[in-house]
């Protein structure tokens, strides 16, 4: 297996709310390795957008905090590096791409512009070079007439233009890690497929590594080698993507995998229609979670066991790079 | 810019219509016969007939506000009954004053807030932030009237420093006399605009684009100065529109106490006579010159914002 | 692979109620409450309404128009009547200023409580039905607007005669537009919603949709507009007494500023202050409970 660029330890962030403090993550661990993808899965609000938030240290302060953990990039831990240490991590060794492409670009300034001042600000170049530069990272993520295009305002391109222009912009400075928080689920679903290809490609040609979040498990199953599920705020099961989808073993895992639309084919070779199946109930509100595990009031399975103790995060294979491991006492 | 400019002014021609409507409908059909209060009480029936004929006051309300519209396109506004001057030149003689009170006290005004507005969001959560907010909260709380008046009394009356009041009509002269109430128009206003500026600012430090600024490594006041102040130009420009129609209450209360003898001086003097064609006028005027605003806004805004466009 | 199944003991988990939810203005009270500032504003506004009941009723400073003591009398704290001095001619001070501030709320109230219903009417009209109709409504208000308010003050003032109702008149004609446009927008916003689709498929009547539907969606617009518009309202009097088109013949705030003009060069401050700060204080008030307000109706804030 190859090397390990990030590797997050026990992160726990928490946001100090008009009704007591919660903490959004907690205990979440994991390695991200180079050349490699990790997704992370989970409903909206479970930690997956704040796990990455963390990463960059970009949480808003206040409310939120980073209040336990490690960050190891390349060995050295995030947390305890200052303000202008960081700046020169991002954008540059991790960079970032958000959801919502319509407004994670600056209205006011051209792309050029935008593109530009990211090169200039990690790398040491002209302005001459910097320009040819951004010409040419627009001309890497696909986007047509790029000479011309640059000076264009971001309100001119459509989503997956700019979409394309962000990636371009994350990935100006060459960085180990990029981070995509769910960066195609404002998008068509054609568009979607081309940024995602895109992604792949690129990643393939610049060996970085990648965390990939989303909700959406089968672009799990098409980008990713490794899978971490989060359930409110924790991680539920973690693993390689081949061992998650073929062997689920956390309820909720099933859960959702079973929510995705299928084809599947009886022994005779007929396709069937499968009853889409829902989880039911919805996820607890984070100041008001139940005792023992936090998916017991939606779990087909549950036992009073469940109720008492938290389970812990537990190996139950461990035959490959990454173990399988799951928070639940059973064993399905 | 020149089609953009005149449709704006097509778009402005209801409007300007809509003015001298209600102008005519309040001044010569609710408000009192015009050819009484011009001669007086004392007139005989054969004068204000005279006079209702000459004015063309015996014609029916359609036919004299076709006159009105007549007299509104060529500029003729008649004359003042008190001083008999023609209107135009009274015009004429008080913009001069009046601009030169309100253009440069609101120019410095908005300079002087959008800079601390940007100063105190940047520090925001900081106690030079909070103490800010408290200060302009008590600032656009206290009444203009006795804070100008307080001003006037103590600053000039009693520590001399500046005239009490008067005019001078030559160039560099005249800031001797508009220079206290420069003064007591930007205390008077920077209450309310530096908290303003300040709630536009920090609302734009929580765009995403801001985030991804930062996601990019940019420094705090390069994301600052750069973006969020370039973006809050929206606001910024929002808010001077909406000003523009007290720059003439500002200008009639200043005026009055500094006897500056510009369009609201001579208004409030018209509204002390009686003289109905010039406080008419004048409602006809300010209007113009708000529509106008209104109009130069529009474009500036397209300046600001490239997602506006000039069509 | 073990299938899942949906387990009978799931609904029995369902049975359990939901996490309640709460409205916005049961979620904008629980702020106001735990809100102290709110609270100390409210009870500052209760307050003068409280003087302006009494003084209504003539329970207090009645009569104000006697003499009192010396022309010109400085405050002294022998009596309450003489804390803020006398007037030129040896009225209380004091008495005045509880008067104007009867005279201040008494406009506040009288101009909120008109301008506000005839926004809301045309303002949500104009954005439910658009057309030709909206067209109307914003044109009259553009070019009310259009007119400097001060001078549709004072030619409205001059069209009917000098005096309080004139006053009440053009304050309400330039004070409904504020809400008419703030409610303009919402409905334009509000109407293409879901929940209005789903009333209109049940076949509800325009009228239930305006009032039944949109409106109780758009109300705390209506608060957050009535404390403007009171403290604008308190304000224009000042301004429009002082400037001569305004209260006559009562004791107001602007009455007594413009009676300090003269008085301050021989050193009498009382007028001026007991109107300055009776006027600051309520002002400084709104504002704060307007924010508060602004603050706990948000519905972005959660």
């Amino acid at each position: 297996m190859s090397e390990k660029v990030l590797e997050v330890k026990n992160l726990e962030t928490s946001f100090k709310l008009e009704d007591g403090v919660v903490k959004a993550v907690e205990g979440v661990t994991f390695d991200v390795y180079k050349g490699k993808t990790l997704g992370i899965v989970g409903e909206s609000g479970c930690g997956k957008s704040v796990t990455s938030l963390s990463i960059m240290r970009l949480i808003p302060n206040p409310p939120g905090k980073i209040t336990a953990g490690e960050i190891l990039y390349n060995g050295k831990n995030l947390l305890n590096f200052s303000p202008s240490e960081m700046r020169k991590i991002r954008g540059n060794e991790i960079s970032m791409i958000f959801q919502e492409p319509m407004t994670s670009l600056n209205p006011v300034f051209t792309i050029g512009n935008q593109l530009i001042e990211s090169i200039a600000l990690h790398q040491k170049l002209s302005s001459k070079d910097c320009r040819a530069k951004a010409i040419e990272m627009l001309k890497l993520v696909g986007i047509p007439s790029p000479a011309s295009r640059i000076d264009d305002y971001p309100h001119q391109l459509s989503g997956g233009m700019r979409q394309r222009v962000m990636i371009a912009m994350a990935l100006s400075c060459n960085p180990n890690v990029l981070i995509a928080d769910e960066p195609t689920t404002a998008l068509d679903v054609t568009i979607q497929a081309q940024i995602l290809e895109l992604l792949r490609e690129l990643q393939e040609r610049v060996g970085m590594a990648m965390i990939l979040i989303t909700h959406d498990l089968g672009v799990v199953a098409e980008v990713c080698d490794d899978v971490m599920v989060m359930y409110a705020g924790k991680v539920v099961e973690h693993g390689t993507v081949e061992e998650i989808f073929k062997n689920p073993k956390h309820p909720y895992t099933r859960g959702l995998l079973n929510s995705i639309p299928t084809l599947a084919k009886d022994p005779t070779g007929k396709v069937k229609k499968k009853r889409l199946e829902t989880i039911p109930g919805i996820v607890p509100s984070l100041l008001d979670l139940p005792k023992g595990c936090r998916f017991q009031d939606r779990c087909a399975f549950v036992l009073d066991g469940c109720r008492t103790g938290d389970p812990e995060l537990r190996v139950i294979k461990d035959d490959n790079h990454l173990p399988h491991s799951i928070r639940c006492i059973r064993d399905l | 810019m020149a089609t953009f400019l005149v449709r704006r002014i097509l778009g402005a021609i209801p409007i300007i219509f809509g003015v001298a409507l209600v102008v005519f409908i309040l001044f010569n059909v609710v408000g009192g016969d015009p050819a009484l209060m011009m001669v007086g009480k004392h007139a005989t029936a054969q004068q204000i007939a005279d006079i209702r004929h000459e004015y063309g006051l015996d014609q029916p309300l359609i036919i004299q506000f076709f006159h009105y519209l007549k007299d509104i396109a060529t500029f003729d506004f008649g004359r003042s009954y008190a001083t008999r001057q023609k209107i135009s030149d009274m015009i004429a003689n008080g913009i001069g004053p009046s601009l030169s009170l309100t253009l440069p006290a609101f120019t410095l005004t908005t300079l002087v807030s959008v800079a601390l507005g940007l100063l105190v969001s940047y520090f925001r959560g900081k106690v030079i932030d909070r103490v800010s907010v408290i200060l302009c909260v008590i600032g656009m709380s206290i009444p203009s009237l006795g804070y100008i008046l307080f001003g006037q009394y103590y600053l000039a009356y009693e520590l001399r420093w500046f005239p009490i009041s008067g005019y001078d009509y030559s160039f560099p002269g005249r800031f001797e006399y508009l220079f206290l109430p420069m003064i007591l128009w930007l205390m008077l206003s920077i209450g309310y605009d530096v908290r303003f500026y300040r709630t536009a600012m920090l609302e734009e430090t929580t765009q995403d684009y801001v985030r991804t600024a930062r996601a990019k490594g940019l420094s705090e006041p390069k994301v600052f100065f750069k973006h969020v102040l370039k973006n809050s130009m929206v606001p910024i420009v929002t808010n001077v529109v909406l000003e523009i129609p007290l720059l003439i209450l500002g200008s009639f209360l200043f005026e009055t106490f500094f006897g500056i003898p510009g369009l609201g001086s001579i208004t409030i003097d018209a509204l002390h006579n009686s003289d109905f064609p010039v406080i008419k006028t004048m409602a006809f005027v300010t209007s113009l010159l708000l529509i106008f605003g209104n109009i130069v806004t529009d474009v500036v805004y397209a300046l600001v914002d490239p997602r506006v466009k000039l069509k | 692979m073990t299938t899942l199944t949906a387990a009978s003991n799931v609904s029995s988990d369902l049975s359990k109620p939901l996490p309640k939810g709460s409205s916005l203005w049961a979620l904008g009270w629980k702020r106001l409450k735990r809100d102290r500032y709110a609270i100390v504003c409210a009870l500052i506004v209760a307050f003068y309404f409280g003087i302006a009941f009494l003084s209504k009723m003539d329970l207090i400073a009645s009569p104000w128009d006697i003499k009192v003591g010396d022309s010109y009398a400085p405050p002294s704290s022998e009596s309450f009547k003489m804390w803020l001095g006398a007037d030129i001619f040896g009225r209380s001070v004091m008495y005045k200023t509880i008067y104007g501030t009867r005279t201040a709320i008494g406009i506040g109230l009288v101009v909120t409580l008109l301008s506000i219903p005839i926004g809301v009417i045309l303002g949500s009209i104009a954005g439910y039905f658009g057309g030709w109709l909206d067209e109307l409504i914003v044109w009259f208000y553009t070019t009310l607007s259009s007119i400097p308010s001060i001078l549709l003050l004072i030619a409205i003032s001059y069209a009917l005669g000098r005096g309080i109702t004139a006053m009440y008149i053009a304050l309400i004609s330039t004070s409904w537009i504020g809400m008419a446009r703030v409610m303009r927008g919402e409905f334009i916003k509000h109407k293409s919603r879901e929940y209005v689709i789903a009333a209109d498929s049940l076949g509800a009547s325009h009228f239930s949709k305006i009032f039944k539907h949109i409106l109780p969606n758009v109300s705390h617009f209506i608060i957050l507009n009535f404390s403007m518009q009171f403290m604008g309202a308190i304000k224009s009097e000042v301004i429009l007494t002082f400037l001569g088109v305004g209260v006559q013949g009562i004791p107001s705030w602007g009455n007594m500023i413009d009676d300090a003009k003269l008085e301050l060069a021989r050193g009498v401050w009382w007028q001026l202050t007991g109107a300055t700060v009776a006027m600051f204080v309520i002002v400084l008030a709104f504002n704060i409970l307007g924010d508060s307000l602004r603050d706990a109706l948000d519905p972005k804030i959660k």
